[in-house]
């Protein structure tokens, strides 16, 4: 029984982590970070739902994902905030570290041989990661992830009503950001 | 799709997200790969063992089974033990009645007087 409930787990961390490390390293914009991310949360799910059947755990991965991802994203906001302050109060309300990864991200200068492609990625990597977090999530959701409103709905633990308005703000904003950039 | 885009402009918008986002999810490289298959490993070792358990007793009848087995004790304590049952005065209340109400004087000191009389004297008189 234990041998086939970790082969069970097994086929199930194959299939999701690859799109659950994109998701992270999308919100993170972090390479590392979005590792240890996926990490905790496989360990997590394992140690404390691993015997829980096996329809729950997508549910369950993508919400232990989740929040490591808003822990991840608050430690940088206060780590930010305390250098800020130690360094002369620069850093106000508004100094969102996405910014700053976006900003640095968009001033690198692209190498030459890089595809329009990747470039068109990582504006809206870095567009969806500045997104307010219900909104990035299920907008990762729905493309990403490639879920249906229903089943958005009931990843995030909300109503489909509120899935469309989150996912259909979330496009406007970019759309408005992006342009023609992507 | 969102029921609330009928613009054309959004949706192509969104197929294009789609496209980029759907296209990212690839093979990784090496160094990745590992990091992630080693996780994967952790994890499954992560895994608490389901050892069969023989008993498990639900947390809500604790109580009851501690209260029932105490009550199974006493009274097995009480039973093998009859003899303790005596020490209360065999004498029933009813008898008890009888003698108070009949008026005639309790003999107690009637069989012992010489007895009690001695007792007197001799803490009358210690030497």
């Amino acid at each position: 029984m234990g041998l086939d409930r970790r082969t069970e787990l097994d086929r199930f961390l194959r299939e999701v982590e690859r799109r659950a490390l994109r998701t992270a390293e999308i919100q993170l914009r972090d390479p590392s970070d979005a590792l240890d991310a996926v990490q905790d949360s496989m360990l997590q799910l394992a140690h404390r739902y691993g015997a829980r059947p096996a329809a729950e755990w997508g549910p369950l991965f993508h919400r232990i994902l989740t929040n490591r991802i808003h822990d991840c994203r608050r430690r940088r906001r206060t780590r930010h905030r305390i250098i800020a302050w130690w360094s002369g109060g620069r850093g106000e309300e508004d100094d969102d570290p996405v910014d700053l990864v976006d900003g640095a991200a968009s001033t690198d200068p692209a190498p030459a041989d890089v595809v329009a492609q990747h470039a068109a990625l990582d504006a809206l990597e870095a567009a969806v990661a500045a997104l307010p977090s219900r909104q990035r999530e299920a907008f990762l959701l729905r493309t990403l992830e490639g879920l249906d409103t229903a089943e958005t709905a009931a990843r995030m633990g909300c109503s489909q009503g509120s899935v469309k308005t989150h996912y259909f703000r979330a496009l406007a904003q970019l759309r408005d950001r992006l342009g023609d950039h992507v | 799709m969102s029921d609330r885009q009928p613009d054309p402009e959004l949706s192509a918008f969104e197929a294009r997200c789609r496209d980029l986002l759907g296209g990212s999810v690839g093979p990784l490289d090496a160094v990745r790969e590992a990091r992630l298959s080693a996780a994967r490993a952790m994890a499954l070792e992560a895994v608490a063992p389901q050892a069969p358990r023989p008993f498990r007793v639900p947390g809500a009848w604790l109580p009851v089974g501690t209260l029932a087995a105490t009550a199974v004790l006493v009274l097995a304590v009480w039973w093998v033990h009859p003899g303790s049952r005596d020490t209360v005065a065999d004498t029933s209340p009813v008898e008890d009645v009888e003698l108070l109400v009949s008026g005639e004087g309790p003999d107690l000191y009637a069989d012992d007087a010489a007895f009690y009389e001695w007792v007197a004297d001799a803490s009358r008189d210690p030497g």
